[in-house]
């Protein structure tokens, strides 16, 4: 083989680096990318512990923490919050989930809403009892009573709710989570769509991560937008055919095996006692909070 | 006398306007291995596929089971019975596995072909057993290792029990170990008529597993079908469709062209 | 866009889950028809782009950056039912499997971004591209069609968030859900969406589709008979790369309604509305029992009702396994 002359020299030493710079689009893709894959990571290696969630049925699972999520979407009074907060705290204990995975899930949302909501508490949105007051020149502005409780009661229930969520994907694998939707009256269809998608995102991610790797390997980017611009131009061809083809295989392949257009499931094994128990014990709770409301 | 499985006369097909394959005449009857062997790109998937009733002939008509192969006539009944019957091994592990988990994996197929729910569980259940797959049973099947994934692909397919397996590429990217459990598995499963087409370059998997070669080259016709040996021992033939290929070899101070196949061994050699 | 649970009352939950159903029967049966046996991988493929599309920002002049949802572009080249399916399927992967969005709130996050946004973005591209199609037209009405969709769907949003202070609230007046009155959260929703998230969803769906007609022949919608996968695939893989673009300008997302609200508050009037009865209150009507008048009586009354609930439920779901395993 005849190698032309270029390829045959090696750069000698490390040029030093001048106005050569990863761009960032490429650096935050490959975060975004990677602290989904972790997150879906840690979720699963939290779903595989053992505890007391974990050992219902996957229907009665979700089930009851729906009726949980609720219950909490209804309640309005105090009683209602702090039972159904001990009852989160007391899940999160049983099933052996950790403080750090439930918060890392929760906190976002808290703090989100948490800056969303602050402009309620003053006066000027809220008009109430004072109970802290500023002045701003001539302009008397004050937190107000009704302001904190309404604020308050936002993020309590937005906090909550999102903990009953977490509360569920922490103890549930992704493959149970959707054994369960099969099993609860959800269409066979839109159940395996479901899960297809799941897939293909993952697969996606992986190509999309692959291309930013690999255009980071070959960087030389001075930051140039009709560079980037050429280069995704140049990979669009290549990622359209790739998965065009994939998904026109899966679709044959789920031919192949029989597919006409209707999944046909097997029915699942009946649920247990303390199924039907848990499944009790969380419409109770959601019928007394709502005679509460 | 043994039946006839596949009957192919005159058929081409081309994906718009690139064709992939020209003009095949081909007759399959029960029991026999049959590799179809060819470079990349010179139709053996496509052949599959069609061998498969996934996509149709352009041209030319394919009967199998002495019924003509269209669309219009693969439905219902007929549908079903082929389904049954046959059987396709993907090349891609990660395209055919689609399902939540390996156990949802190995009963998709039974259970869309409406075999009893009993007879599909004890299917299942027998084959994780033969194949050592029962500890991966809830496990989702991308999680799994390249091996273990084609092992439940193939598992997929067997719960259906059919006569005729087609298979693309079944040992690339297979390491030694799994490889030889394939080669096994294949091996017993043809004492019990079933008829393999097997769809490759591996030329060892050719040479251990089949009796009867066809040769596409790379303007996607058939240039040679016969005996398995014969064709091995053609190495003109196998280098002008690319099969095997010469390369400079270093041995000690030697250098020397070698063709890569199979009976091509170091005996040129001084 | 994404309305989290907890923002929206029971009633405006129910209503919309309500209002949904015959929606999602409706597109099924659509699609089943329309798209044949291939359509599975089809929506899911679909569906994962749009979850995809959403994860990235895009570029708002300014050096903000802003979430495209990208159901315009699905209903044009899909057709509305399509649409609805896929962007339902996103949106309840986001729920269930991410925490990311909402539980409760599905019925109506559904219908701002799947029902409205495909139906009003495909019909507006209908519209402007009935009498000619030239490229430019076409380009032209994609361009329309995502900047009024994906309005109209933010002022859907606005208002849904706008009335809850007036129906979900306490005794005496104090919200219990999304505290911003229509005043604030229209125009915080508003001046956004048409400033800058609108040219955003205009401007990546006229992208994409004047990519695809260029790429090859893209059979639309209308052509019903030869729809095949190809344009879908084409577009939203476009997409994916495409949008990984808006990341070059880096900065926080902008535009997510609640942040805005923040930005241009007028006042706030509690309501004194009388509260409401619960959607729920009229299925146990009082939750007590006759005889008992005493306080007591009626605590107890409560915790016998609530378990008569819960053993009805245990019933039904018995039952219904037994029905489900005879099928
Ligand atoms: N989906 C497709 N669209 C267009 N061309 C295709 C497609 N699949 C295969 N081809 C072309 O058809 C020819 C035969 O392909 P294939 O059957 O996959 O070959 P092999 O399996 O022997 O490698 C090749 O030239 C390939 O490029
Ligand atoms: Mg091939």
């Amino acid at each position: 083989m005849n190698l032309p002359e270029w390829l045959k020299v090696s750069v000698p030493a490390l040029t030093p680096e001048r106005g050569v710079k990863e761009p960032g689009f490429i650096k935050k893709n490959l975060e975004e990318i990677a602290s989904l894959m972790r997150w879906m990571m840690d979720t699963e290696e939290s779903a595989g512990r053992r505890g007391l969630l974990q050992t219902f049925d996957p229907r009665a699972r979700i089930l009851g923490i729906l009726f949980l999520v609720v219950a909490t979407a209804v309640t309005g009074n105090t009683i209602g919050f702090v039972s159904i907060m001990i009852i989160i705290l007391l899940l999160s204990y049983l099933s052996s989930v950790g403080i750090t995975d439930m918060v890392g899930r929760v906190l976002p949302s808290f703090v989100f809403t948490g800056v969303m909501v602050l402009p309620a508490l003053l006066s000027i949105v809220t008009p109430g009892t004072h109970i802290l007051t500023i002045m701003i020149g001539t302009k008397e502005i004050g937190i107000t009573y009704e302001g904190l409780r309404t604020a308050g009661t936002l993020l309590v229930r937005v906090t909550m709710m999102v903990s009953l969520v977490a509360l569920l994907l922490l103890t549930t694998r992704q493959a149970d989570l959707f054994t369960g939707l099969r099993g609860l009256p959800v269409p066979a269809f839109l159940v395996t769509a479901l899960f297809m998608a799941f897939r293909y995102i993952f697969i996606l991610l992986r190509m999309a991560e692959d291309v930013n790797l690999a255009r980071r390997s070959r960087t030389i980017d001075h930051g140039l937008l009709r560079d980037t611009q050429g280069w995704f131009a140049s990979r669009i061809a290549f990622f359209v055919e790739r998965s065009m083809k994939m998904a026109e295989d899966i679709s044959m392949a789920m031919c192949s095996r029989g597919f006409t257009g209707e999944i046909k499931g097997m029915d699942m094994d009946g649920m247990k006692r303390r199924d039907y128990l848990w499944l009790g014990g969380t419409s109770f709770v959601f019928f007394i909070i709502l005679g509460l409301y | 006398m043994t039946r006839e499985i596949y009957r192919l006369e005159g058929v081409s097909y081309s994906y718009g306007r690139y064709p992939a394959l020209r003009d095949v005449d081909l007759v399959v009857e029960e029991g026999e291995s049959i590799a179809i062997l060819g470079a990349n790109g010179s139709g053996k998937s496509t052949l599959l596929k069609l061998l498969d009733g996934l996509i149709f002939p352009t041209e030319g008509t394919l009967l199998a089971f002495g019924r003509p192969v269209t669309e219009e006539n693969l439905s219902g009944g007929f549908l079903a019975e082929f389904r049954k019957r046959i059987g396709f091994v993907f090349h891609e592990p990660d395209v055919q596995l689609f399902c939540p988990t390996v156990f949802d994996e190995l009963s998709f197929g039974p259970l869309q072909l409406d075999l009893p729910v009993e007879e599909v569980k004890k299917r299942v259940s027998d084959l994780m057993g033969m194949l050592g797959l029962h500890s991966l049973r809830d496990r989702p099947p991308y999680t799994l290792s390249s091996g273990e994934k084609k092992k439940v692909a193939l598992a997929s397919v067997l719960t259906v029990n059919p006569d005729v397996l087609l298979m693309d590429e079944p040992t690339n990217g297979l390491d030694p170990r799994t490889q030889v459990w394939l080669f096994e598995l294949i091996e017993a499963l043809r004492g019990f008529n079933k008829t393999f087409i097997i769809a490759t370059h591996d030329l060892s998997l050719v040479e251990d597993l089949t009796d009867r070669v066809v040769l596409l080259d790379e303007a996607h016709r058939v240039v040679a079908d016969g005996d398995t040996v014969d064709i091995l021992r053609d190495k003109d033939l196998l280098l002008r469709t690319n099969i095997i290929h010469e390369h400079p070899h270093r041995h000690g101070d030697v250098v020397h062209i070698h063709s890569h196949g199979p009976y091509a061994g170091h005996d040129e050699h001084e | 866009m994404h309305i989290p649970d907890g923002y929206l009352g029971p009633k405006t939950c129910g209503i919309f889950y309500l209002s949904m159903v015959p929606v999602w029967y409706l597109a099924s049966v659509r699609i089943k028809k329309t798209l044949g046996f291939r359509y599975l991988p089809f929506l899911a493929l679909a569906s994962a782009f749009t979850f995809i599309i959403m994860m990235f920002n895009f570029p708002i002049p300014g050096g903000a950056t802003g979430h495209m949802v990208g159901g315009t572009v699905v209903s044009i080249v899909l057709g509305p039912w399509a649409g609805v399916v896929a962007m339902s399927l996103t949106l309840s992967l986001q729920a269930l499997l991410f925490g990311d969005g909402g539980i409760t709130s599905l019925g109506a996050n559904s219908f701002n971004m799947a029902f409205l946004m495909s139906f009003t973005g495909y019909y507006t591209y209908l519209l402007i591209t009935s009498r000619s199609a030239s490229p430019l037209r076409q380009t032209i009405a994609c361009a329309i069609a995502g900047y009024l969709s994906v309005n109209i769907t933010a002022l859907a949003v606005a208002f849904e968030l706008g009335i809850q202070p007036m129906i979900a609230h306490a005794s005496d007046g104090t919200p219990l859900y999304a505290p911003y009155p229509l005043s604030i959260t229209i125009p915080a929703m508003m001046i956004p969406h048409l400033l800058f998230l609108g040219p955003v969803e205009a401007f990546g769906t006229a992208l994409v589709v004047s990519y695809i007609r260029k790429r090859e022949d893209l059979v639309f919608h209308r052509h019903k008979e030869d729809l095949h996968l190809a344009p879908l695939y084409r577009v939203l893989i476009f997409l994916v790369l495409l949008t990984p673009l808006g990341l070059l300008a880096q900065g926080v997302p902008w535009g997510e309604w609640d942040i805005e609200g923040l930005k241009s508050l007028t006042g706030y009037v509690p309501s004194g509305m009388e509260r409401l009865n619960s959607l729920w209150s009229g299925i146990m009507p009082d939750y007590t029992i006759p005889g008992l008048h005493s306080d007591t009586g009626s605590a107890i009354g409560y915790v016998i009702s609530a378990l008569v609930g819960s053993v009805t439920v245990i019933g039904l779901v018995y039952l219904w396994g037994k029905v489900w395993h005879q099928r």
